[in-house]
């Protein structure tokens, strides 16, 4: 008995030290970043999730960057572009850019990554037709040229490849036998951090890459702890665990300002809000006059005040100004009386009028809460609104089977170019639409994906989201902000494509 | 015995098969597993082709045979939403989670048995009654509302120990703490009923009536005796225990098998679930039978049949 | 009864007055948000505890919480106790491979934490008041079953059942005149230990993200919610917690006073 206590003992005791605290932090230059899960793969395009690519984007560099400010596409590991025919794309690379494990940056990484993608081994989510299923082939030209072909004009190539959808990785070492498991194991990219380790559930650990082409980063080592409550995020912020912790709610922004450890920095976000007015089953929101009405009588000024404390953005149309296509469109003003006259002329008696909204709990900010507000707000005509709150699978479930209420909450994004928002979302035989049946409407999305031209593509965009304005399919709501906690020894600004990049980090002493 | 044992191991087979049965039945009826782990913007017959490529398409007894076949390798299959062994993750974790529930068993021996004693010998004084109100909170106050309760004291405000994750000692006060509570509670409870009923048996008078001391009273003859019925309820209460992991770890962000399980769920990762219903029932079972075999060997009287 | 037993009782007394009272007791209504008023600290006239983050009356919220949990507890306890109790007095009295098979589920049941098992169903169902209680009832049944079981094995022994047996007494009479009423302290000894097990389950769960949800004050999910901004109003995990673990604690001393006096040697 004595003995196990004492073995015990002895293993309590090497389990492990107490992490550095903050200001040893800031000497050696680590950052800690507190994420509410962790990546679900280390090897690049191989599955679509937000933060999964946030933590590899450190690691592996894309064609085309963003500009933080403009969103719109720009030089990275490729210095430029340019259009061959309708159906093919030219980039030429940067030279001189090696891989962590030393291996030459060259034409022949490119089409080993899409080789990689396109087998179907590989299970790649990107490998479909909204990402790059459409591209038939990858043709190194020369070792700084390679030409993208795709089967019909994909204006959208250009989008992906500034996303996190193509990341880069190692011809040679992906080739060799077992070099995708070793891949997988140990992820090899151009990024400014290399892979130190990954301890499942707790935490990744990447060290600063001394010759990164962009030149080396500020912090010497990024940390991600992964944790999955929000309040324990905000504890582990205000003792000081963590440097930055993302999604802080509008309410706690006080106590982090107040804390002198932490300040909370905010950005407008590309992820928009909305209320679906399900139309694709019969109901009343199959009236485009009931849908406008709702719009009149929704006050969304007064939802982003009261319960979301202004940390939100109106936005009028289906896209908000950081998508590319964006054109502005007018509001429909809060105007109970519009509202009113507008039901009675669809034949409506709002104070008979038992809806049902289904909201998802804690994927967006205040979720929950804006809907039973909504709720609330619908009240004030007569109309019965019962709220029902779904775990985020049946809530999915529920909109891909059309066994949602007539109304429901959901998000999109990062929603940066036009495509990716109005095609998923205003077909009707598309998973998580809402709206269709537009047969105008769906002719216009099918040509608008085609255009190459800009111009063309802009005005054709314009006119779209002047139709859905019109149709009304949503109410719509709000771009999110991202409210961020960042400790008072790190510099550094969130950005609207919700991407955490320590590269733009620095560290300073307090 | 060692029929009685390989009997024992027989039926642990048998019940780790049929849970497994079970949850692999129930967990198809929870919904599309294929929808989840995809990108929102996926055209739908994209999906269909994944849920072709992965075999959810197939007819369920189909695919409950190519689990069984693989079950029977000790191949869960991969999980879906890390395309890593799905055996491999939950074995990862395992460690984490015994370090936690050993910690509170040890903090429960050291903490709740020696309470229930002294308040068995000093009956109804106030150290008694002090006991019975930190038992009866202990069992009521639930333990995810204390673990909140204890980061904000502990790590928000006094800052004496971090808010959770895996490290050192420090890490592990807090969760361990939370974990034994209501353990805790219940064996000091019993300790207490059970040493209280042994102090009134004859060979506790007698050995008095001989002249021994209190305290050689108490440690050989009482304890011995009323070790019976704790090591019963400590081993019914086990299992428990590893349900509390499932919020203490959440609560604290440790890294350990309860967490993966209820994160599986969510997710519908089908093939964790079902590795972690695995190793918990097996775990579980063999434990069950672990505290059988301590039982008799702590009451000889106890003859132990297949 | 002892002073325990009987603070127990004035606790629970409590609790069911205010479940039962609470549109007398308080006048807000638990479910009416008031923008103007949002997370209000207690201690006002008009909010003595305080406002939730829809700025809803935390008091009314509390009250009608008790509601909730009772109803939760009273349901679940009545389905498991008539499911578990039935099925463990058919198992105990007819013998072969039903009670074998009966008692197979038990075993693979309790292979499983019940919190744990309880979630697992609860995600199956789908969240809402009517499937915490399915999934809670789905878990919880194993215990009556098992215990009412074992008992009926002793009981059918006795003479007096023999006897009433050879007399020719049919089997339903044997199994609800002569055992039933045997066992009936069991039931009620476990029915109340399991209670509070019930509701702090519920409770659990809605932490993790199921069990039953908003707007519907019950306090697990006020629990739940409450998380979001334990940092800036401590009173919304504070006031629904303590109310929780009161009645509980109301529950677990009757409990224990009940088992004393009627099953002493029943260990659950």
């Amino acid at each position: 008995m004595r003995r196990s206590l004492s073995l015990a003992l002895i293993l309590l005791i090497a389990a492990g030290v107490v992490p550095a605290p903050a200001q040893d932090r800031a000497r050696t230059k680590e950052v800690v970043v507190g994420l509410g899960a962790e990546p679900r793969t280390l090897i690049g395009v191989t599955i679509v999730d937000w933060t999964t690519n946030n933590m590899l984007e450190h690691m592996y560099d894309r064609l085309l960057d963003r500009d933080a400010k403009t969103l719109k596409p720009k030089p990275m590991l490729a210095t430029g572009w340019k259009v061959i025919n309708d159906t093919t794309w030219e980039f030429t690379l940067r030279r001189g850019v090696k891989f962590h494990n030393g291996e030459p940056f060259t034409a022949e990484s490119v089409k080993a990554t899409y080789e990689y993608m396109a087998n179907p081994a590989t299970k790649s989510h990107y490998w479909s037709a909204s990402y790059w299923k459409p591209v038939t082939a990858v043709q190194v030209v020369d070792d700084a040229t390679v030409r993208f072909v795709t089967e019909k004009p994909y204006p959208s190539l250009l989008d992906h490849a500034s996303l996190t959808n193509f990341l880069v990785l190692p011809a040679k070492a992906l080739r060799e036998p077992g070099g995708v498991e070793k891949l997988q194991q140990n992820p090899v990219g151009t990024g400014p951090f290399k892979f130190v380790e990954w301890k499942r559930d707790e935490r990744l650990v990447l060290e600063r890459n001394p010759d990164y082409w962009q030149g080396p980063a500020d912090a010497s080592r990024v940390t991600f702890r992964f944790i999955p409550e929000f309040s324990a995020r905000m504890a582990a912020l205000l003792s000081g665990e963590i440097d930055i912790m993302k999604d802080v709610p509008p309410q706690a922004v006080e106590a982090i300002d107040k804390s002198g450890r932490a300040k909370v920095r905010s950005t407008v976000s590309s992820r928009i809000n909305y209320l679906a007015l399900v139309n694709l089953k019969p109901g009343p929101m199959q009236d485009v006059r009931v849908r406008r009405a709702m719009n009149h009588a929704v006050n969304v000024d007064e939802l982003i005040a009261q319960v979301l404390k202004g940390r939100a953005t109106r936005m009028c149309g289906p896209m908000a100004p950081t998508n590319v296509d964006f054109a502005p469109v007018e509001c429909y003003k809060h105007d109970p009386a519009r509202a009113q006259a507008l039901f009675k002329e669809a034949g409506v008696d709002p104070t008979k009028l038992a809806l049902t909204l289904d909201t998802p709990s804690g994927r967006y900010p205040l979720d929950k809460d804006v809907s039973q507000a909504i709720a609330a707000q619908l009240q004030r005509l007569g109309i019965k609104v019962n709220v029902v709150v779904n775990e985020w699978g049946t809530h999915l479930d529920k909109i891909k089977n059309r066994n949602t209420g007539d109304l429901f909450f959901l998000g999109w994004g990062p929603a940066l170019y036009g495509q990716g928002t109005m095609d998923p979302l205003f077909r009707g035989d598309q998973t998580y639409s809402s709206y269709g049946n537009n047969k105008a409407l769906e002719d216009k999305l099918a040509r608008a994906t085609t255009l190459v031209d800009a111009k063309a593509r802009a005005a054709a965009y314009a006119e779209l989201q002047k139709m859905v304005h019109d149709e009304a399919p949503w109410v719509f709501l709000w771009q999110q902000h991202d409210l961020y906690g960042v400790a008072s020894q790190v510099e550094w600004s969130p950005r609207a494509d919700e991407k955490v990049w320590m590269y733009e980090a620095r560290v300073v002493a307090r | 015995m060692r029929a009685y044992v390989l009997s024992r191991l027989g039926q642990t087979v048998l019940v780790v098969a049929l849970s497994l049965t079970a949850v692999f039945g129930l967990v198809r009826l929870s919904g599309d597993p294929v929808l989840f782990f995809m990108p929102m913007d996926i055209q739908a017959k994209d999906v269909n082709e994944f849920r072709q490529r992965l075999g959810f398409n197939d007819p369920l007894l189909v695919q409950y045979g190519r689990f069984v076949g693989g079950a029977l390798r000790g191949d869960f299959g991969q999980s879906l939403r890390y395309r890593q062994s799905a055996l491999g993750l939950v074995i990862e974790r395992l460690p984490a989670t015994l370090l936690l529930a050993s910690t509170a068993v040890l903090l429960t021996l050291v903490v709740a048995v020696p309470l229930g004693v002294i308040s068995a010998v000093r009956r109804n004084t106030a150290v008694d009654h002090a006991a019975t109100v930190a038992t009866v909170l202990g069992q009521a106050v639930p333990g995810f509302w204390l673990g909140l309760m204890l980061i904000y004291l502990f790590s928000v405000q006094l800052r004496w120990l971090p808010t959770g994750g895996r490290g050192g000692l420090a890490h592990l006060v807090m969760p361990s703490i939370v974990l034994a509570a209501f353990f805790a509670a219940r064996v000091a409870r019993l300790t207490r009923s059970a040493v209280l009923e042994s102090l009134g048996e004859d060979y506790v008078l007698t050995a008095r009536a001989k002249g021994l001391a209190e305290t050689r009273v108490i440690a050989k003859h009482t304890l011995r005796n009323s070790a019976v019925p704790i090591v019963t309820l400590a081993g019914l209460e086990i299992g428990q225990l590893l349900g509390g992991a499932v919020i203490t770890e959440t609560v604290f962000a440790w890294p350990g098998l309860g967490r993966l399980t209820v994160q599986a769920l969510l997710n519908r990762d089908f093939p964790v679930v079902l590795a972690a219903v695995f190793v918990i029932s097996t775990t579980y079972t063999l434990i069950n039978l672990a505290v059988d075999l301590l039982y008799g060997w702590l009451d000889p009287r106890v003859r132990l049949r297949a | 009864m002892t002073f325990k037993a009987w603070l127990g009782l004035g606790v629970l007394l409590a609790v069911v007055v205010a479940a039962l009272g609470a549109p007398w007791l308080v006048p807000a209504d638990p479910v009416t948000s008031d923008f103007g008023s949002m997370l209000k600290p207690p201690g006002s006239a008009a909010h003595p505890l305080g406002t939730d983050q829809l700025g809803r009356d935390l008091l009314a919220r509390v009250i009608y919480g008790a509601r909730l949990a009772l109803f939760i507890g009273t349901c679940t306890v009545a389905v498991t106790a008539v499911a578990g109790g039935l099925l463990g007095l058919v198992a105990g009295f007819v013998e072969g491979w039903p009670s074998t098979a009966l008692m197979r589920i038990a075993d693979v049941q309790l292979s499983f934490p019940f919190i744990l098992l309880a979630m697992t169903i609860n995600v199956i169902v789908g969240l809402g008041l009517r499937n915490i209680i399915l999934s809670l009832s789905a878990a919880g049944w194993v215990v009556y079953a098992r215990v009412v079981r074992g008992e009926v094995l002793t009981v059918k022994e006795r003479d007096y059942v023999q006897a009433a047996a050879a007399l020719g007494a049919g089997r339903a009479r044997l199994l609800f005149r002569h055992v039933l009423p045997n066992v009936a302290p069991s039931i009620i000894v476990v029915a109340s230990l399991q209670f509070s097990q019930f509701i702090v389950a519920e409770a659990a769960i809605s932490f993790l993200g199921f069990g039953v949800q908003p707007p519907t004050p019950a306090w697990g999910n006020m629990l739940a919610e409450s998380r979001d901004y334990l940092y800036v109003a401590w009173w919304l995990a504070a006031f629904p917690g303590a109310a929780l673990a009161l009645t509980a604690l109301g529950v677990n001393l009757l409990g224990d006073w009940l088992r004393d006096s009627l099953d002493p040697k029943l260990r659950v």
